[in-house]
């Protein structure tokens, strides 16, 4: 039954790319997609395993194994509405998730015979086949409850919430602060990585399921949680997502040409590309350094280099082998001629008349090991040295949004994060929270994953059902045991040997 | 590496660990879903995806059922949990499938995975460890290499370590197969 493709001929690892010189002159999408041949090869490759430990790795449980099986087949209807079920940003997800790293492809069981499964290509064609092809129409939905949930933010983790909550029958509000919903993904995420059109077609479409989306209300400013809730929600599920970055004092940081790197993806993404291009906000010049060893810093880097042309450089304080970034990523970001520049680390900003000309770096080397068992950077005395710029872009972290907490004086933790129970509930009567407002920043699936759990208490909670609480992942881990479990696996599974 | 397990299917409903040439344990499916271990020497252990009233992704408790020798005491009692990957052993955390401190991540990608001893890590117990620390496990998180695991269950999943690992090297080399390697 399956047709083995040889590891190197498709796979997840090395994918289509763009031409990065072509590429890095503008925001169209870097990773190209599988043709129909190729995706039912790759798919085909597939053991559909009796314990498909890639679902166990995807935060929302997505049909991964179902969706391999109906592609190999050539039926991509039903591959989507199995992906569909679970997942409701697929084409979103499909090009954000960093799959190889911790997630389904990085758990797939072809890991061990060199390859994993290119999970996130067969998705994403199966995705951008319904959108420009065959609509497909929405998953059931249960009665009306006459229950009303107010979602606040319109980031992944609310999207995934409001959606499963409406599929149980509620009415859901969505309330998010700015014009077009999406949350980070909408303004964080670059369009060479997800093109905005395939986020608003899934927006559009959890629209389509009857979740109201208010735009352009910030809660806590144009209307609190206090009056939400007695204005007939009966329940609030805040989730607010990451905004605050991380503060840092080095001398001369206020500077002209020293910016906040997450403040320049918001102003260049928010509206658009095209509206950015015709009134720049930012004077980045030719020289400019980037701060940070993160996928954000990244992305500040590679949006600096489309907009300008200019020499970008990336300044890390420990080495690549300690970089959180992933790697592929940093590879697509060499391929476009950024330069990258190890073990060192801002001491001061330097300018004439405020405008910044020059950074005066430390040499670092590796000491002792942190928290994290990586190796700390120290400063090496008397290898100062000068790096003249243009402009800087601080890229260096950001925690949870605060704005709402402080405001209504709900209960916060760890960089000022949302405190939740176990099962999601803050600190005010009826109001919930979920996501990187309360977790720090994530990932759009965790976040999505995170969203769809609370949503799931919250469902518990109006329906009184919370004696009866079953987590999402053992739902599906009951029908994996009932349906083609182990037992499967190990009774009857010739047919499902991997290739000799 | 000291310990060196093969985990193998070896027939239906059969799964067999050896030892270089030597058959040292089986692993069974019970009715009940949970795994029964049990080694050549008839000590035996039980497996099961569900502890702490709930089941999670890449997570297991093994309790040892019968011990080979009588005046042993452990009968019952757990001697390994994994969550989310994590386990603590002799007051030290393990990471399964973790980026050796100072090796480039992209070569452990795909393909081996590592065990990672995780020293310095800001937790003493494993029901302490946040969702945010979890998360970020991979990218941020970088540990000693203690032992490698390797191979697709059907052809044989190898598991080498130290012998730090070693008094739990069998419901480790166990979990290991069940939780990453079966297909
Ligand atoms: C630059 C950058 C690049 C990233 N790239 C990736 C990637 O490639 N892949 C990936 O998986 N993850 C990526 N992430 C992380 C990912 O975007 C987040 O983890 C995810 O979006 C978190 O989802 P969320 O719903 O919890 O929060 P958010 O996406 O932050 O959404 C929160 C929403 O709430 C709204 N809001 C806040 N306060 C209020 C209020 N008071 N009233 C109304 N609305 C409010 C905000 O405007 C926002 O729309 C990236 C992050 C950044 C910063
Ligand atoms: S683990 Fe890999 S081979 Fe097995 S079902 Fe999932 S994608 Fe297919």
């Amino acid at each position: 039954m399956c047709a083995y493709v040889k590891p190197d001929r498709v796979g997840a690892f090395p994918f289509p790319k763009s031409d990065p010189q072509v590429r890095k002159k503008g925001f169209s999408e870097v990773e190209q997609p599988y043709t129909k041949e190729e995706v039912m090869l790759e798919a085909d490759r597939c053991l559909r395993c009796g314990n498909p430990v890639c679902i166990d790795a995807c935060p929302v449980q997505m049909d991964v194994r179902g969706m391999c099986d109906a592609v190999a087949a050539g039926d991509l209807e039903t591959a989507f509405h199995r992906i569909r079920e679970t997942n409701v940003l697929v084409g979103v997800t499909a090009r954000c998730c960093p799959q190889l790293q911790g997630l389904c492809e990085s758990a797939c069981v072809m890991r061990w015979q060199g390859q994993p499964i290119s999970i996130g290509m067969i998705q994403r064609y199966v995705a951008d086949w319904e959108r420009n092809e065959s609509k497909q129409p929405e998953p059931e939905m249960e009665n009306e409850t006459g229950k009303r949930v107010a979602v606040i933010g319109a980031g992944p983790a609310g999207l995934a919430a409001a959606e499963l909550l409406r599929r149980y029958g509620h009415a859901v509000t969505v309330y998010e602060e700015l014009q077009t919903p999406g949350g980070t993904a909408w303004y964080g995420i670059p369009d060479y990585h997800l093109p905005k059109d395939v986020l608003l077609y899934e927006v559009e479409r959890i629209k389509g399921q009857g979740v109201e989306m208010r735009t352009g209300i910030k809660v806590g400013k144009d209307i609190t949680l206090t009056q939400l809730l007695s204005d007939g929600s009966d329940v609030i599920l805040v989730t607010t997502g990451s905004r605050d970055v991380t503060k840092l004092d080095t001398p001369g940081i206020n500077l002209k040409g020293v910016y906040d790197g997450y403040a320049f993806l918001e102003d260049v993404y928010v509206n658009g590309v095209t509206e950015y291009l015709k009134h720049p906000a930012y004077d980045l010049g030719k020289e400019i350094l980037v701060i940070g060893g993160g996928d954000s810093a990244l992305d500040a880097a590679r949006t600096a280099l489309r907009l300008t042309g200019g020499n970008v450089t990336i300044i890390y304080r420990r080495t690549e082998n300690e970089m959180p970034a992933d790697p592929i990523m940093v590879d697509e970001t060499k391929e476009e001629g950024v330069q990258f520049k190890f073990l060192t680390d801002p001491d001061s900003y330097n300018g004439p008349d405020g405008k910044l000309a020059s950074v005066t770096m430390s040499t670092m080397t590796l000491g002792a090991p942190d928290a994290t068992g990586r190796r700390s950077p120290e400063a090496v005395p008397g290898q100062d040295f000068e790096m003249r710029c243009d402009s800087v872009l601080l890229a260096v972290g950001r925690g949870p949004d605060s704005f709402l907490q402080m405001q209504s004086g709900l209960k916060m933790g760890k960089k000022n994060s949302i405190v939740v129970d176990d099962h999601y509930q803050t600190s005010m009567a009826g109001v919930f929270a979920a996501g990187d407002v309360t977790t720090g920043e994530t990932l759009v699936v965790k976040a999505m994953g995170h969203g769809r759990e609370a949503a799931q208490r919250v469902h518990e909670y109006l329906m009184k059902l919370e004696e009866k609480h079953v987590s999402l992942y053992e739902m599906y881990y009951s029908q994996k045991l009932t349906e083609d479990s182990y037992q499967g696996m190990l009774f009857d599974r010739e047919e499902k040997l991997p290739p000799p | 590496m000291v310990v060196d397990f093969v985990v193998q299917e070896s027939g239906k409903l059969r799964i067999t660990i050896r030892k270089g040439d030597e058959k040292v344990a089986d692993i069974r499916l019970r009715k009940d879903f949970t795994y029964g271990l049990t080694a050549s020497n008839g000590n035996e252990w039980t497996l099961s995806a569900r502890f702490g009233g709930e089941i999670r992704p890449f997570s297991m408790a093994v309790s040892q059922s019968k011990a080979h020798d009588a005046h042993d005491v452990t009968s019952g009692t757990t001697v390994l949990v994994i969550k989310d990957h994590l386990f603590l052993h002799n007051e030290k955390f393990y990471l399964l499938g973790g980026t050796p401190e100072g090796r480039p991540p992209k070569e452990v990608l795909v393909g081996r995975r590592y065990i990672c001893r995780l020293d310095n890590f800001p937790f003493s117990e494993l029901s302490d460890v946040d969702y945010e620390t979890r998360s970020k496990l991979i990218s941020k998180f970088r540990g000693a290499p203690v032992g490698e695991l390797d191979g697709l269950g059907k052809e044989g999943h190898h598991l080498r370590f130290f012998n730090e690992l070693e008094d739990i090297g069998l419901p480790l080399a166990a979990s290991c197969y069940l939780l990453y390697s079966t297909a």
